[in-house]
């Protein structure tokens, strides 16, 4: 044998191992830990050799542990005092690449250049060419970073299982940062709205693993009811529901578990009235309507002011006074939703009372968003009816109605008091509205369409 | 009699024929049901080192024995190896034995080993991945068949990646690892063979060279199989006198009589 046995303990050679496992986990402050040791342990026996040959090299052993662990300038530091003829013949030629390479990295620029590579890469949406430069350079940004990097790069990648675990890294080194839980659900959040409900079922069961969270469980919930809404046939439909209600209870009893401070999160909330909103429309809609009561009971406790919690206990309460309360509550505090004017404006008719009805009709037609075809059907013909019984013009009345019949030409209430119209009756016929509970439906799809979701971006990290 | 795997035994360790073994309730390692290499008994195996070696690659080992480039039935917990063993002194043919390399309890000893199995494809590159992996199984193979303790990894340069004691052996020899993703192309393996081989040897007499494919044309199987290479290398004589550097020795001994 002519090859010196430099690690006889083998210690260093165990430190280099478990920095390498630890940066095969991201951990990059223990990684720097341990080859920082090995490095070390290396240099200190650099006396227990007499051939210079053998000094040289484990120098520039040492330097490599050095260089892995990200220490560039300790590195560097020490192949100062590396004479290139002197180490072996084998290893001579890895010399000059390593110390241009130290030197690269032990430069000033060094970060921010590795950092706007990484920018270019994400405004390119290169994901293998990031996933690379991470690799290389696992030091250039905090471990938390590094993580939510990656986490984003396997969003873009599909790659939920990875990405979960990631996010999950990523919480834990930066446990106070909420916005991470909130990056991590908003895909699964955005998914139904793209009629990708399958993928947002794939990707929260994976977060919920890795973040047991009130925000993951309210987004399986919301999830869950999303696939509800789509299911085949009622006995799916009942078990999908009763899945939706069981993670809202979790996530309810997480929330409860929350510090003063994390819990009066703004985002959180949105979330969480989202999933109270969905757990309550679905127990209306599998006919349990005194628990889906008691579930806005608890919504506007935790949000007396938000507009919405009101507007869904009228929906799963009407018709009754508390419901009509509720929708003028809801109006009052600027629910800017077409919901409470045209529950509003079907109890005004009900009670014979045209001028109103005809005053939330136009408010409902107003809103930003627009009803749906049903919805917006019914208004036009109560808007006729009302306008026919008040006296005016039957030209415009049947212009209302044309309109309505268009929008929606199997509208059967609208098609009903459209022949009383035109029978010369001023008794329009209000009967319960047939769909009332898609019309809960529909409220929940509304708000999902408008949640505010943002994709996580990590551009931030690497442009501080 | 001869174990249906065609050995008749290992170092340190006989095994008695089939109905003998039966007979007496021992399990032959090299059956298909026999005793596993478990990677978690890497410290056990190699006691100078093996903790290293577990903690730097007993994961990589299990994300591509199950999950890449061949995914394995959820709850798969080994993987069969089929090896072509040239033993010591290396003069014999290889043969053709199998081993099931698993991982039970690896998780008592790997914290977190599930989301370290879900980081690695994202934080090593693929390359370093595979060489890992097959250093582990290279690990297990070298000391279930040769009875061999890696001792230290040894420096770039040195030809090998770790010096190696065999039982029994006066001074201690070298082996190399390497791995292979996919060996779709034929020749892939032995040419890597052939390579890890002159390296071997340019800096040590005789040594050990494994190559581990992790995604093996079948043959008769199905599917891909996991292929390692375990052969012992050794300065033949006739290379010795042969070749350039034989004559150059031998006009070299002629000078000095």
């Amino acid at each position: 044998m002519t090859t010196p046995v430099i690690d006889r303990d083998g210690r260093s050679t165990v430190a280099a191992a478990e920095a390498q496992a630890a940066l095969a986990s991201g951990d990059t402050p223990r990684a720097q830990e341990k080859y920082r040791e090995a490095g070390a342990l290396l240099e200190r026996c650099i006396p227990n050799h007499r051939r210079q040959s053998e000094k040289h090299l484990i120098r520039f052993l040492a330097a490599t542990q050095y260089y892995k662990g990200g220490l560039y300038h300790k590195a560097l530091n020490l192949c100062e005092h590396i004479q290139k003829n002197l180490l072996p013949p084998d290893v001579v030629s890895l010399f000059p690449p390593f110390i241009r390479d130290v030197k690269s990295r032990a430069s000033a620029d060094y970060t921010s250049r590795v950092r706007k590579e990484l920018l270019r890469s994400w405004t390119s949406q290169d994901n293998p060419r990031i996933l690379g430069l991470l690799q290389d350079h696992p030091y250039v940004l905090p471990p938390g970073g590094v993580a939510f990097f990656r986490a984003v790069i396997c969003e873009n990648m599909k790659s939920y299982e990875a990405a979960a675990a990631f996010y999950a890294e990523a919480l834990r080194w930066n446990p106070n940062d909420p916005s991470l839980i909130f990056a991590a659900v908003a895909l699964p959040l955005k998914f139904p709205s793209e009629a990708r409900i399958d993928e947002a079922w794939e990707y929260v069961q994976k977060l919920l693993k890795t973040i047991p969270h009130a925000a993951t469980f309210a987004v399986a919930s919301i999830v869950c009811f999303h696939r509800a809404t789509a299911a085949a046939d009622d006995k799916e439909q009942r078990r999908l529901s009763n899945d939706q209600i069981r993670y809202f209870d979790e996530a309810w009893a997480a929330y409860l578990s929350l510090s003063k401070d994390q819990a009066k999160d703004p985002e959180l909330y949105l979330i969480l009235d989202l999933a109270f909103e969905t757990a309550a429309i679905s127990l209306f809609r599998l006919g349990e309507q005194l628990r889906a009561k008691q579930v806005c009971d608890e919504a506007i406790r935790l949000g007396p002011h938000s507009p919405n919690t009101w507007t869904v206990r009228g929906i799963v309460t009407y018709p009754s006074d508390g419901a009509v309360a509720d929708f003028q509550n809801a109006i009052a505090l600027g629910d800017d939703t077409y919901f409470p004017y045209f529950y509003l404006a079907h109890n005004a008719l009900a009670r014979s009372d045209y001028s109103g009805a005809v005053q939330f009709c136009q408010e409902a037609l107003k809103t930003r968003a627009k009803p749906n075809r049903r919805i917006e059907a019914s208004l036009y013909g109560w808007l006729a009816s009302s306008k026919y019984v008040l006296g005016s013009e039957k030209d415009e009345v049947e212009t209302l109605f044309h309109i309505g019949r268009q929008i929606d030409p199997e509208n059967l209430d609208l098609e009903e008091n459209y022949r009383v119209f035109r029978e010369g009756k001023k008794e329009p016929r209000v009967r319960p509205a047939r769909e009332w509970g898609q019309v809960a439906i529909q409220h929940a799809l509304d708000r999902m369409k408008h949640f505010p979701v943002s994709s996580p971006n990590p551009k931030v990290l690497v442009s501080s | 009699m001869v174990c249906h795997c065609g050995m008749t035994g290992t170092v340190g360790r006989t095994f008695p024929a089939r109905a003998q073994m039966q007979l007496r309730n021992i399990v032959c390692p090299c059956m298909p049901n026999g005793h596993i290499l478990q990677l978690e008994d890497l410290p056990a195996m190699h006691p100078p080192c093996g903790v290293g070696l577990r903690h730097a690659f007993a994961a990589q080992a299990v994300y591509r024995l199950c999950i890449d480039p061949t995914p394995q039935p959820l709850g798969t917990m080994d993987r069969t190896v089929e090896i072509d063993w040239i033993k010591r002194p290396g003069n014999a043919p290889a043969v053709q034995i199998q081993r099931r390399v698993g991982w039970t309890n690896l998780q008592n000893h790997l914290a977190n080993l599930n989301t370290i199995l879900v980081h690695l494809p994202f934080t090593l590159n693929a390359h370093d991945l595979t060489a890992h992996a097959a250093l582990a199984v290279m690990a297990l193979v070298i000391r279930d068949l040769e009875g061999a303790v890696l001792q230290t990894v040894l420096q770039i340069g040195s030809g090998g990646d770790y010096l190696v004691q065999i039982q029994g052996g006066a001074r201690p020899t070298q082996v190399e690892g390497s791995g292979i993703l996919n060996a779709a192309i034929s020749g892939v393996a032995q040419a890597r063979l052939h390579q890890k081989r002159v390296q071997v040897l340019t800096r040590s007499p005789n040594g050990f060279v494994s190559i581990t494919t992790f995604a093996h044309p079948g043959g008769q199987q199905p599917g891909p199989i996991v292929h390692s290479y375990m052969h012992y290398v050794v300065q033949g004589p006739s290379k010795k006198a042969g070749g350039k550097r034989g004559e150059k020795r031998k006009r070299n001994k002629g000078k000095k009589k």
